[in-house]
Parts: structure tokens; sequence; C-alpha cells
């Protein structure tokens, strides 16, 4: 069974957050302090041991299902340092471990590229998305990623051309595609709208 | 039913009480085909005008030109193995399926353990061979109830030298389930292949330490196995048979003429599925492919592997 299904075009789709009863030790990941879907995570007990990398502030109010004695909670100032962390704590544990990701698109990817590094399989890892839906796109003309676009047409930064946004999503590279739009009648832009809040 | 060929046996050699070795050749001119490791074929033989269809898994290496398997004589259940070891001569030809792959290996782990209790050495000795060649980061774990039964041994500790550990019944030892599973690296993956007793063991421990079902891997063949005679109904062919007590389900079917689908006739693959339209006694479903569900709900049986309890069986077949 795997923990994403396909909607149309490849496009992921993130169910929320559950405790995974079959695994013996757990490793949340919080890339965006989601209120919201934190306190709905915690509905239920934790089935083990869990630990916690957190991109922010330890004393976040989000945090405070998590203030137990026995939950230990390292925090990150950004995004790079944490994923980092997560590589070296993957890398060293044991089997049994259930990986669970909470935030923007990107870094669940990233969350989910480190697990694989290390021979994670799909049951052992969940990925849901909170705070926002801006999404990493992968500019197919000059291999540029972006992150957090809001957009369907945005400008690449790398080769500055006209990007649409497409549903299609790459899970090896964990980001949407983006075709140059004004390919067949240059400078023919249609509008820009915010379809990714 | 699978594609099928000739072989000739062109060497039989006794490995241990009850077990013999066999290395079959393609006939003059033709060749045989590649294997991945992890596969088996399917012998098909017949003693006292009995058809019995076996399958074991190829313990050889990919590239030789012949194949491989080791048989151990079962008294109950599994007839061809009588004919593998009593009748069998080099020279002899034998039909058997292409190969077929239900145990294949998984490359994306970071290390592999494999389990081995018995016979079940044979899928075993396969996956060594090709983590060798692969230099994946494997180690062996090889039960039997005593020395003699030792059987392989030579090639696996060539293949794995440092890491292969053996366990003997007679001297009370036994892989150490809990501890094996207990403290692996992420992207471990076990595979086992033994008696069923082992297999669940195995597999339990694995779940109790957390482990997911994606890294668990085991191959069971499953021996049609007696039962009170029966009769089961053609439905769509209109033919009705009776099935002895000593022969399966698929087999009567095959018998009659007709053609089920099959590949593993072990009650893995799901091939032969048959659609159950009525029947007036208990089912004994003994496959592996249906789920416990699917298994109560009388609508489905595995012919392969499994019966019924006397009576009447009507399939849509
Ligand atoms: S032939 Fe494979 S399950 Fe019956
Ligand atoms: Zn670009």
């Amino acid at each position: 069974m795997s923990a994403y299904t396909y909607r149309v075009r490849s496009q992921p789709n993130y169910p929320s957050l559950k405790w995974d009863v079959s695994g013996a030790r757990h490793l949340l990941v919080i890339l965006d302090l989601d209120t919201n879907s934190i306190a709905e995570l915690c509905r239920s007990p934790c089935p083990g041991p869990l630990e916690i990398l957190v991109r922010g502030e330890a004393t976040h109010p989000a945090l405070i299902p998590f203030n137990k004695a026995n939950i230990l909670i390292h925090s990150f100032a950004s995004m790079d340092t944490l994923i980092v962390a997560l590589e070296n704590a993957l890398d060293q544990t044991t089997m049994g471990l259930r990986l669970y990701a909470l935030g923007h698109e990107d870094g669940l990817w990233k969350c989910n590229k480190a697990g694989q590094k290390v021979g994670m399989s799909r049951d052992e890892i969940q990925l849901a998305q909170a705070s926002t839906t801006g999404r990493p796109v992968y500019c197919v003309h000059c291999g540029h990623h972006m992150n957090l676009i809001h957009t369907n047409i945005t400008v690449c930064t790398g080769c500055k051309r006209h990007l649409l946004v497409r549903d299609h999503f790459s899970r090896l590279l964990g980001a949407y595609m983006g075709f140059q739009i004004d390919a067949e009648s240059p400078g023919l832009i249609p509008a820009v709208e915010e379809v990714f809040p | 039913m699978s594609a099928m060929r000739n072989v000739v046996v062109s060497r039989i050699q006794s490995l241990a009480p009850g077990i013999k070795e066999f290395t079959f050749v393609a006939p003059p001119g033709e060749e045989l085909s590649r294997f991945s490791a992890g596969s088996h074929i399917v012998i098909h033989s017949v003693l006292k005008g009995k058809p019995h269809h076996n399958p074991y898994s190829l313990l050889g290496s990919p590239d030789d030109p012949h194949w491989r398997i080791a048989v151990r004589r079962q008294e109950v259940s599994r007839g061809g193995t009588a004919y593998m070891h009593e009748e069998l001569k080099e020279g002899d030809t034998l039909r058997v399926s292409e190969p077929i792959n239900l145990f294949p290996l998984v490359r994306l782990g970071r290390k592999y353990i494999l389990v081995a209790g018995g016979i079940g050495v044979t899928p075993i000795l396969s996956h060594a061979r090709e983590m060798s060649r692969l230099k994946m980061d494997f180690e062996v774990h090889y039960a039997v109830r005593s020395a003699e039964f030792l059987v392989l041994s030579d090639e696996l500790r060539a293949l794995a030298p440092g890491r292969f550990y053996t366990y003997f019944d007679s001297e009370q030892e036994r892989p150490d389930f809990k501890q094996l599973f207990g403290n692996q690296p992420l992207g471990t993956h076990i595979y086992v292949c033994g008696p069923s007793g082992m297999i669940d063991a195995c597999l339990n421990a694995g779940r109790a330490a957390g482990w997911p079902e994606s890294h668990l891997h085991s191959e069971k063949f499953l021996a049609a196995e007696h039962g009170e005679e029966f009769t089961v109904v053609a439905a769509q062919s209109n033919v009705t048979i009776t099935v002895a007590s000593d022969t399966s389900l698929l087999d009567a079917l095959e018998e009659a003429g007709l053609n089920p689908p099959c590949l593993c006739r072990g009650g893995a693959c799901g091939q032969c599925e048959a659609e159950v339209v009525s029947c007036d006694s208990e089912f004994e479903h003994r496959d592996i492919f249906l789920t416990d569900a699917e298994k109560s709900s009388r609508k489905k049986i595995m012919p392969c592997v499994s019966r019924v309890k006397g009576g009447t069986l009507i399939l849509n077949i």
C-alpha cells in the first residue's frame, strides 16, 4: 500500500499525517509550524518514542502538544541545517523508524529524498502539505529549480523565460514541470493569477 | 500454463540423506533461457499414472549454460519428489516450465539479510550469488536439522566470507530473530525461505521490531495437500469431474481436458484464481494469495493448492 495516491497528471495527493502503529520509533519533521495540522496529528498519542526536528523556535505555541518530558525537540534556523541533521539522524538510526514530514511541498520532497537515500520505502514515510500550496518548479529549459511559486505563470530566475507551471510532478526532482508559455507566439503571456496560495 | 520446454538430466548428485541435486541441460541444438535470481521452474512428472507438478528454485548462476535444482524427498504431500529421487536417471528428458520469478530482488536496499531453513536454501543461494556479483552488503543465516543436512554450504561460504552463519537444530541452535531484527540500519531488507513455522517466526519478529512489510520478503512453496474426495462442476464447459483425495483440483481439471490458467502451482501468483458459483461443503484454502476476507467470502478458490471437504463445488470456468 502506498502512502500517496496519484491524481491526474501525477500530481501528488497528501493525506494528513497519522501515527503508523506498525513503527517502533517515530521521527517528525516540521518544516512549517502549522498549528491546525499539528493539533490534528496530536489528537491521538504517538504510539512509540518520538523525536522532532523543527524549523523555527522550539518554544512556538504550535508545539505545546509536544511539551512532554519524553519527547525530544531539536530546532533549526534554516531548511538547509535541518535537512543535514535529518540526513545524519537517518544514517545513524535502525530499522523500525517511521518518518513524518509536515510543511511546504519543496521541503517535503527534500525529506523524502533523505529517506530514499538510506533505502527507506514508501510505507515508512508520510508527507503532509501544510501552511502553503506554493510549488517547487523545475524549468525544463534550463534545469533551474525555484521554490514557493504561487502563480500559474512565473518567470524562470535562471533563463528568464515565462513558464507555465504544470500539474505534472516529478518525484525524482521533487518539483512541478515549468514549460515556456509563449514558445509559439513570443510575447503572448496570459494573465498571471495566484493559484497556489 | 506458462511456456513449457524439454530439458535433459545431465547429472544427479546426492547432497545429503534424502536430498539430491539435479543439473539440466538443453537438448542438442537448443539453449536454455537466462533467468533472474529467485526464479523457479515447475517440473511435470507422472508417477504411477498420476501427474505431478512441483516448483523448484533454480540455485545456479544465471551465467551457467545449465540449470540446477536441489530436491528433498517428501513422503506425503509432494509425489513429484519421489519421482525425482527414484525414477529419474541421468540422460532422461523432462518436461519443465520456463523460469518464473515470484521472489525477485529489490535493489534499492542498503543491506540484505538472507535466511534459509533446510531445503529453502535454494533461492537464497541464487540471491547470495547475485548480491555478491553486485557487491551488495549482505549476510546469510542458514538453519538445518543437523550438520549432515547442511547442503550447498561451500558455495554460500565462498560468496559471503565471514558473513555466513549456520544453526543446527540438533545442537539446540536457532537464529535469534529478535536480535537479528533489532539492530539493522535503515534500508535493510530480509529474504527468508524455509518451512512455514520458520517463515512465520521470522516475519513476526520483523513486524514486532517495527519493520514495514515492504522490507520483509518470503517465499513459501505450498503443496497441494491431500484431502477428501469431492465433485467439481465446470459450469461454462459443462463438465463434471471427481477429484480424488490424492489429486489437486488443478490437476483434476487438467486431466479432464480443461486448460485453466496457472503459473506457480504453489498458491502464490494468483494466476489460477477461479470464481465459485456455489459449494455445499467447507473450503480448505491453502494459498497465500487470497485475502482472509476473500477466503471467507466463499466466492473464490485457487485450484492449484486449495480444495473443498467433500460435496460439490461449482466453478464458473
Ligand atoms: S497457479 Fe499460482 S496461485 Fe495457483
Ligand atoms: Zn529556465
